[in-house]
């Protein structure tokens, strides 16, 4: 049994400061008994902008932060994991990076060098 | 009827919902009320070329001196991203009007002083940060590395 965050672009101070400042964090995922989920974090301020052209967002494992933090957000998924939501969604044993949904949204690529993650065991 | 469409169909779906090739629901001027969202074209009769002059965004028709958080222009990985339907919401280097809500880690603010021209800085603001903003390429087919390249000329 464990619960481990995946940071894809590290969790330095430096990335907090820049996740902060974007209010959203996108390169996050959560290792759950063996199984990859991927989750997004945006605060609620900087979904109007993602709403311009469409007027909708929808990204799965969405989740919305008053702020964007490391605490926060490993907070939220330690919550979040004793309430089940995880088990709403399709775990996968193997998880490519680059089919993550966010690369059906947006029209370049955004994988992360390999060597930029940390991970970060809870549980 | 609840029916479970065919594999055609759930890619005609999928494409009528993703790539979104109709036009947008919502124009990005009109996105948000009571600020003045540059459009593209205004974006880049506005970004300043000069020396003369600071970098302006446009808000509420008045252009407005631009910061970056430290002295640091290099993309982080993933900050660069483009949406397939247009212009909006494409996101690049964060930049803010307001000093004072740039993050304290990131070093003492930097004030931008001219951009080249082939870049714009448009109007990104978020809840109790009315003066964020992005620098993006004008021309929205630029790669991440020639969009690197431009940051790297900004006057500061």
């Amino acid at each position: 049994m464990s619960l481990i965050i995946h940071y894809l672009n590290g969790k330095s101070e430096e990335m907090e400061s820049h996740y902060a400042e974007k209010e959203y964090r996108d390169d996050i995922i959560v290792e759950l008994n063996g199984l990859y989920y991927e989750v997004y974090f945006f605060t609620s301020g900087v979904l109007k902008y993602e709403m311009t052209n469409d007027g909708f967002f929808a990204f799965p494992g969405l989740i919305i932060l008053d702020e964007i933090s490391t605490k926060s957000i490993k907070d939220s998924i330690l919550y979040l994991e004793t309430l089940g939501y995880f088990l709403k969604f399709n775990g996968l044993e193997r998880l490519d990076q680059e089919k993550r949904f966010i690369h059906n949204w947006y029209a370049n690529k955004l994988s992360f060098d390999i060597n930029r993650i940390e991970s970060e065991k809870l549980w | 009827m609840l029916y479970r469409p065919g594999r055609d169909e759930r890619k005609r779906i999928h494409n009528s919902i993703f790539l979104l090739t109709g036009a947008p629901v919502l124009p990005a001027p009109q996105a948000y009320s009571g600020v003045v969202i540059n459009t593209l074209e205004e974006s880049a009769a506005n970004a300043t070329t000069t020396a003369e002059s600071s970098a302006t965004v446009l808000v509420n028709g008045e252009k407005v001196p631009v910061y970056r958080a430290g002295n640091d222009f290099n993309l982080k990985p993933g900050e660069f991203k483009l949406t397939p339907n247009g212009p909006y919401p494409a996101r690049g280097l964060s930049l803010n009007t307001d000093p004072l809500k740039l993050p304290a880690g990131a070093g003492e603010p930097t004030q931008i002083m001219s951009i080249p021209e082939e870049l714009q800085i448009i109007k990104t603001p978020r809840t109790g940060n009315e003066g964020h903003c992005d620098c993006l390429p004008i021309d929205l087919t630029t790669s991440e590395w020639d969009f690197q390249q431009m940051l790297y000329q900004i006057n500061k």
